[in-house]
């Protein structure tokens, strides 16, 4: 995939002395080096000055040449493709009515190069065997997505499982084609404004878990309570550094209040804390 | 019995130019039908599911032949292969049933899909159909007259060869 999404020079830069899975990140800033992200750490490829070819190229190929079926995405400053490729976008906002229509003049490109872990899950196993609603803690780029994924693949062997999945990246989805091994029941909701998601398919798909990834925001924490009203475990993942920065939260303490188990993760794909709120101590420490 | 062979060869000579010339006649008219199909075809798809231009260009040649459909599946592969330069697309339309002047719309409005939000898709869409209403017009009348006629010349010449040989 990667191979179409980038422009050859670019590929052969990147790629030439390393295979795709070792690398994370790569940043395409107009006119300045190219640089990557291997294992956490930035690389720069020397020589490779960044064109707004280059980029217009990997904006082409990320949207199949239609900009029309992503121009909502391409608004909220990003376009997911084949795999999970998560493309963060950087240029000139357009707006129209009020509110951000596109961008044009794109100048930075942020492609995160998704990843499987089987096995990242192993060491929070517990969880699955006890099944109670379950939050994720990181900052950016540390796996989030990765164990969720993972979580959602073991759990939906034997349990109804929905993913919400409003971006696109978490079960990657490609023209109905699921692009991720999944259990075998395992429904995904994708690209479907999450709030709209949990209104509706938790009553129609009947869900005993929902996954769903990076919550955001006061009205999403009530929709999550809601769910967990009705009896319907949530897997969740949050952007944080600690986990007493989202105890200490006014919006998310009520998400913490219906949470049993929390997750920290410390390094790429390796959990940190894995503290029980029900026994009051941290599991595996 | 010679004078009969060559009779029989000199009217299948005539007969088969007038076919071929009708043919062509007939294939430049099914070529804009086509084109005039897909960007309806383009307009519903984009308008309701928003499907991306590869996916809608293959649904639409499934099960379909002619020149247009053999130009779309090129213009398929362009998508997938991303070559999307406006030298491609001259490449992708030289055809002989293809004048200049069509030529050069047919790049132009290739070379603009997917290029725009829905709404200003569509309305290009609406646009390059009414460019091409008056061109599969004319082509549809030039079949149905020059491309009729040069078939029932090729004929009736071929009679007169015939006759005159026998």
């Amino acid at each position: 995939m990667l191979d179409k999404l980038l422009n050859e020079s670019i590929y052969n830069a990147v790629f030439a002395d390393r295979s795709e899975s070792e690398v994370t990140e790569l940043r395409m800033r107009a006119g300045k080096p190219l640089s990557f992200a291997v294992k956490g750490e930035y690389l720069t490829a020397d020589g490779v000055i960044v064109t707004y070819d280059d980029i217009e190229h990997t904006i082409g190929m990320a949207s199949k040449h239609s900009v029309y079926a992503v121009n909502d995405s391409i608004a909220k400053g990003y376009i997911v493709c084949g795999e999970g490729y998560r493309i963060g976008l950087c240029g000139e906002g357009v707006m129209k009515e009020g509110r951000l229509f596109t961008l044009k003049n794109i100048t930075s490109l942020c492609l995160r190069v998704p990843h499987e872990i089987k096995g990242c899950c192993e060491s929070i196993a517990v969880i699955f065997e006890n099944l109670d609603n379950t939050l994720i803690i990181s900052p950016p780029g540390l796996g989030k997505t990765t164990m969720l994924r993972e979580a959602a693949r073991i759990v939906s062997r034997r349990r109804n499982v929905l993913v919400l999945d409003e971006r696109g990246e978490l079960i990657p989805v490609d023209g109905g084609r699921i692009c991720v091994e999944t259990g075998q029941m395992c429904d995904v909701a994708s690209n479907i404004p999450k709030l709209i998601a949990y209104e509706t398919l938790v009553r129609t798909m009947r869900p005993d878990v929902i996954v769903t990834d990076e919550v955001f925001g006061e009205r999403e924490v009530r929709a999550i309570c809601d769910i967990s009203r009705c009896g319907v475990k949530v897997f969740a993942s949050l952007h944080a550094e600690k986990l007493e920065q989202v105890f200490a939260s006014e919006i998310y303490r009520p998400l913490c209040g219906i949470m049993r188990y929390f997750v920290t993760i410390e390094a790429v794909g390796k959990v940190g804390k894995l503290y029980d709120k029900g026994s009051g101590r941290c599991l595996n420490w | 019995m010679l004078e009969l062979v060559i009779g029989g060869v000199l009217f299948a000579c005539f007969a088969y130019t007038g076919m071929g010339i009708r043919a062509y006649y007939r294939r430049r008219k099914e070529l804009f039908e086509q084109y005039v199909g897909f960007l309806e075809y383009l307009k519903e798809n984009i308008g309701f599911l928003r499907s991306p231009l590869a996916e809608c260009t293959i649904e639409y040649c499934r099960g379909k032949k002619g020149e247009f459909i053999k130009i779309l599946n090129e213009y398929a592969k362009m998508l997938e292969e991303g070559r999307m330069g406006r030298e491609d697309f001259e490449k992708l339309f030289s055809s002989p049933y293809i004048d200049k002047e069509r030529k050069r719309e047919l790049c132009a409005v290739f070379y603009g899909l997917g290029k725009v939000d829905e709404d200003t898709q569509i309305d290009n869409l609406r646009k390059a159909r009414a460019v091409a209403e008056a061109p599969l017009e004319f082509y549809r009348k030039k079949y149905a007259t020059t491309g009729t006629l040069a078939f029932r010349l090729g004929v009736v010449f071929g009679i007169a060869a015939m006759i005159l040989a026998a």
